[in-house]
Order: structure tokens, then C-alpha cells, then sequence
């Protein structure tokens, strides 16, 4: 099993979350105590604590603002995470607010996290605006390090156009992402695939594992 | 076949701005709308010949519009519930002297600075006024991120075309969610020369000026009835509306933006259980496609009507059927969502 601390970071809207979430699921397997915290200080909706009920039963302790604050849009950072880092015992699993703005608050945890074991996950969907080419998400990815103080040590390619991905969407969109972590010299660690997806695309197809997904974010009308 | 990329509605509204000419972008960050106001600062700032400015508020980003609008530029605003309701002077201002410009309302719950989850209620300040005077906005209703960027490109060719204030009303929910969508290339539509009135220095020529208001009460009249004129061309020839499943159905709902997709799902399910369900969803929420309800309404006699408010469309629903059917209401306020299950619910109960 790898590192114990993941800290999952990226532009806006890459997926980070429901990855983070999956992520989490995946990491109870292998570890008693799991611990997903809600560092998203930028998005409004759809986020980590929305899935708090469906992760308490799978017995994965989640940090975010509760009670009134459940739904507010307030940088808030409870003084559990400080704990969760330095407790051994823990798999920590971190879901980072987007882009550089997001990664701020990375900052305020780096005197603790820089000595331990951890890695930091850039999540690329090369069909968002702002990382749609290698040079933007360099960019991107020197952005979230500058502000974050802390290394990319792997990209996790998830490549998707929502409900009207295809395989042609995935593949292409996973070439491009290859060719960013050749440029930045840093190897993907895994692939992202919807579940539905989990009998025509198999591991091989692809250089890299395939992490297939769940979603929790729901929309009222699906 | 333009290309796909996957966006936050917010984002979609700037993608689609820009490439509709937008080049000036004026306004003040308030949740669920800030991504928009974000893209806008991430993309104008870096292009020629445009601005981006986060105005010191809403009074201030409204009233850069009216100056942008007033040299003939193609500018936007954008804001949630309170910041709307601070804009409401400067929109009147904007209709009063005819000047294009698309202002967007990502509506939250309210009233009050309310929630920051969805909401609907701000229907009757969108399409009734809002400000003061006797004026109107074209209203836009998206019910899709695909559908918001080509709304949003629309709202900038109709404010041209009747130089009057458009408006994209949507919620929180299409504002945040992410869909694919994709910039397709458009017609080129005839436009109205804005040469005659636009101010571009006075250097060599008669000065002119754009003012939204005159003290003779006889001019003021004047200026009153050729908007009034107007609204009837926007009412005549700019209605537009999504209808579904009319024929047959047992009742018909009335929904628009995202509720309108609920129910879409809704009578899906519904279908699956022998219940029949029609849905009107008004596109355009002023001009209000009253024909179509009171044609449908004829002919069947049941409609539910489902805001996240508690009952705005509503009002215009019933002038609409003029007494002609049952008119029902279903609406969750104040950022809540109604659910499919409580939407059926409610369609079952007036169906027994």
C-alpha cells in the first residue's frame, strides 16, 4: 500500500472530489481507520460532506463543517485535520478546493505534512477549459505547487465529458494528459474510469491501472 | 462540429459571452455565481481591446454597463438575488434609454441574503420590473448547460436587436452543475446599424447624449410609449417554449429552467406507471408564451405548476388559462429542491 497521507489537488471541476470519495472506499480495504477530509474552500455545491452519510456506513470518517455551517461557503478548517495528520493510524485522504486558490489552504498544513508520508495527486480532465493542453497544465500544476508549497509527485488522468463520454473521449483525452506528465516529469499513478464503463475499457488498454469511479454528486433529475 | 469541452454552467455563460463579442465585464462576486465573474477576470484580462473590472458593487458594476452599452459595446453583469436587487436602479436606467446589454441572475434562495443553494423566486423582479417605471427585460430560461451558452449568445443578439436589456434567468443548480457542451459555429444575423446612436466622441460632428430621462412629462410619455412599442414586436415575434408530450396527457405541468428537467424525469417514470404527463417550459419568461397555455388549457383541464418558489409563474399560468382549467401548485423555497417522488405525489393527488 502506498503513501498514507493522499492529498488530491487540481484545476476546478477535475474531478477531484469524486475521486477523493472513490479513493477513500478503496483505501478502507487496506486500512481500519480512513479519514476523508473536505478542504473545499471554493466550491459552493456539490461537495465531500454531501456524501458524508453514504461514507459513515462504509465506516470512513469524514471532516467538514457541520450543523449550520454544513452549507455555508466559508474557508473553514476544523482543528481535527491537524490531528488526523500527525496520527499514524490513520489513512488520511485529502480533497483540496480547485485550482491555485484552492490550494492555499495546503499551505497552513505544510510545516506538518512536508516530513511525513504523503503524496500529492494532481487530477487532470483534459477537457476543461484551463487544462486543455500540455503547456496549460504546467501551469497549472507550478500554480498549485507555488501556492501549496508542496511537490506533485503523481497525476491521475481522468479524462471525461460527463454523461456524453465515450471511449474515443477517454483515450484521446488520456493521450494528451500522458504528454503533460512526460513534460512535467511525473509519472501517472492511475487512470479514472466511470463504472459503466468498466466492461468495455480493461486494464489492457491502458499503460497505466484503471480506478474505475462511482458517482455521489447526484442532480435531482437523475 | 465545434469543439466539446466539459464547463460549470457559470463558465459556460463566459465561454459563450466572449464568443458572442462580449469584451466588457463588469460586476462583484456573490455565491452561486463567482465562477462566472472569475472566467470572465481569467479570460478579458488577458485579450485586446476589452475589460474586466470587479466593480466596488453591484450600483457601480451596473452603471459600467450603461457607459460600455452607451459607446455601442457588447457588456455584461452578472449577480445572484441581493446583488440583482442592487442593480435594479441601473436596469431601469438601462431599458429607460434603450440600451443592449445582458445582465445574468444565478438565482439562490431567498429573500433576505437567504441561502446559497438553488432558488426561483426571483421571477417577479425579472420579469415584472424589478426596478421602477413601466419597463420590461427579455427573460431567458435555460434548462441545460448546452442551453445556457446558447441562451447567453441569443440574450446578446436580442438586446441588440430591440436595444433593450436582456436577462438569463438561472439557479444555482445549472450555475454550478458540469455538462458537456459544445461552441457550434452561428448564422450571422442581421443586426440594426448602431451607429445613429451610439457615443463615440463628438469630435467633428453635433453632440449627442444617451440620458434616461426627460422633465417634460409629454417627452417622458413619449419615451414611455415607443418602449411599450417595442414590448408588443418582443411579445409578437419573440416567444419561445419547450412542449412535450401535449397530446393525451392526463395533466399538463407548467415548469421552467432546471425544475422543468425534474419533471422531464418525472414523467418518464410516470409513463412507466400509465400515467400520462405533458410539460410546458417557457424559454422565453417575458415574453410569456401565454397562446400555448391557453390552448392547452382548453383541452386539458388539469395543470400543475412546480417553482422553487411559492407560486410567481404561477400568476401568469392562471392569466394565461383564464379560467379555462384547474391550475395547481407545487414549490420548494428558500434553496430547497423539489424531488421527483414529491412531484409525483403531487400530480397523483390531483389525478384521483
Amino acid at each position: 500500500m502506498s503513501k498514507r497521507i493522499k492529498i488530491f489537488v487540481g484545476s476546478f471541476g477535475s474531478g477531484k472530489t469524486e475521486i477523493a470519495i472513490n479513493y477513500s472506499i478503496y483505501c478502507r480495504k487496506s486500512y481500519a481507520k480512513v479519514a476523508i477530509v473536505d478542504l473545499d474552500i471554493v466550491n459552493p455545491y456539490f461537495r465531500t460532506r454531501e456524501a458524508k452519510d453514504a461514507l459513515n456506513l462504509k465506516d470512513i470518517k469524514v471532516i467538514a463543517p457541520e450543523g449550520d455551517l454544513f452549507y455555508a461557503d466559508l474557508p473553514l478548517i476544523s482543528p481535527e485535520i491537524k490531528g488526523l495528520i500527525q496520527n499514524p493510524d490513520y489513512c488520511l485522504i485529502l480533497d483540496v478546493g480547485g485550482d491555485d486558490a484552492g490550494a492555499v489552504v495546503l499551505g497552513n498544513f505544510r510545516y506538518f505534512i512536508k516530513d511525513l508520508d504523503y503524496e500529492m495527486l494532481l487530477v487532470v480532465n483534459s477537457y476543461r477549459p484551463f487544462t486543455q493542453s500540455a503547456p496549460q497544465i504546467k501551469q497549472m500544476a507550478q500554480e498549485i505547487e507555488n501556492t501549496s508549497r508542496l511537490k506533485i509527485n503523481g497525476i491521475v488522468s481522468n479524462p471525461n465529458l460527463g454523461r456524453q463520454t465515450d471511449k474515443k473521449i477517454i483515450k484521446q483525452g488520456h493521450i494528451l494528459i500522458k504528454q503533460a506528465a512526460q513534460k512535467l516529469k511525473v509519472p501517472i499513478k492511475f487512470i479514472c474510469i466511470d463504472e459503466r464503463f468498466s466492461q468495455k475499457m480493461k486494464r489492457e488498454n491502458f499503460e497505466e491501472p484503471i480506478f474505475y469511479i462511482k458517482r455521489f454528486m447526484h442532480l435531482p433529475w437523475n | 462540429m465545434g469543439e466539446k469541452m466539459l464547463m460549470k454552467g457559470n463558465e459556460a455563460i463566459g465561454e459563450a459571452a466572449i464568443r458572442a463579442g462580449c469584451r466588457f465585464y463588469f460586476g462583484y462576486p456573490i455565491t452561486p455565481q463567482s465562477e462566472l465573474t472569475a472566467y470572465m477576470a481569467k479570460k478579458l484580462l488577458k485579450m485586446k481591446d476589452a475589460a474586466f473590472v470587479q466593480a466596488e458593487s453591484e450600483i457601480a458594476a451596473i452603471s459600467m454597463v450603461y457607459g460600455a452599452a452607451a459607446t455601442g459595446a457588447r457588456a455584461m453583469t452578472s449577480s445572484s438575488g441581493p446583488g440583482i436587487s442592487l442593480k435594479q436602479e441601473g436596469i431601469s436606467y438601462l431599458a429607460c434609454a434603450e440600451l443592449p446589454c445582458v445582465i445574468v441572475n444565478i438565482q439562490r434562495g431567498g429573500p433576505g441574503l437567504g441561502s446559497i443553494q438553488p432558488g426561483q423566486a426571483d421571477y417577479f423582479q425579472a420579469t415584472k420590473g424589478g426596478g421602477h417605471g413601466d419597463y420590461h427585460l427579455i427573460v431567458l430560461a435555460p434548462s441545460s448547460v448546452q442551453e445556457l451558452v446558447d441562451l447567453t449568445m441569443d440574450a446578446f443578439d436580442l438586446a441588440d436587436k430591440y436595444t433593450n436589456p436582456a436577462m438569463i434567468l438561472g439557479d444555482g443548480l445549472i450555475g454550478q452543475m458540469m455538462e458537456a457542451v459544445e461552441f457550434k459555429e452561428r448564422k450571422k444575423i442581421d443586426l440594426p446599424d448602431k451607429e445613429g446612436w451610439i457615443l463615440t466622441g463628438c469630435k467633428g460632428r453635433e453632440k449627442k447624449y444617451i440620458v434616461p430621462f426627460n422633465l417634460d412629462p409629454y417627452e417622458m410619455e413619449k419615451i414611455n410609449l415607443k418602449i411599450q412599442e417595442k414590448y408588443k414586436k418582443i411579445i409578437e415575434k419573440e416567444i419561445r417554449y419547450e412542449a412535450i408530450n401535449l397530446d393525451n396527457a392526463d395533466l399538463i405541468v407548467v415548469a421552467y429552467g432546471t425544475v422543468a428537467r425534474i419533471v422531464k424525469t418525472v414523467i418518464d417514470n410516470a409513463k412507466k406507471e400509465g400515467i400520462n404527463i405533458g410539460l410546458i417550459r417557457p424559454i422565453t419568461l417575458f415574453p410569456f408564451p401565454e397562446k400555448i397555455i391557453a390552448e392547452t388549457s382548453e383541452k386539458i383541464n388539469k395543470v400543475l405548476v412546480v417553482e422553487m418558489s411559492y407560486g410567481q409563474m404561477l400568476e401568469d399560468v392562471k392569466l394565461a388559462a383564464n379560467g379555462k382549467a384547474e391550475i395547481n401548485f407545487y414549490g420548494r423555497a428558500g434553496g430547497v429542491v423539489p424531488t421527483q417522488f414529491e412531484i409525483l405525489t403531487e400530480i397523483k393527488k390531483y389525478l384521483t
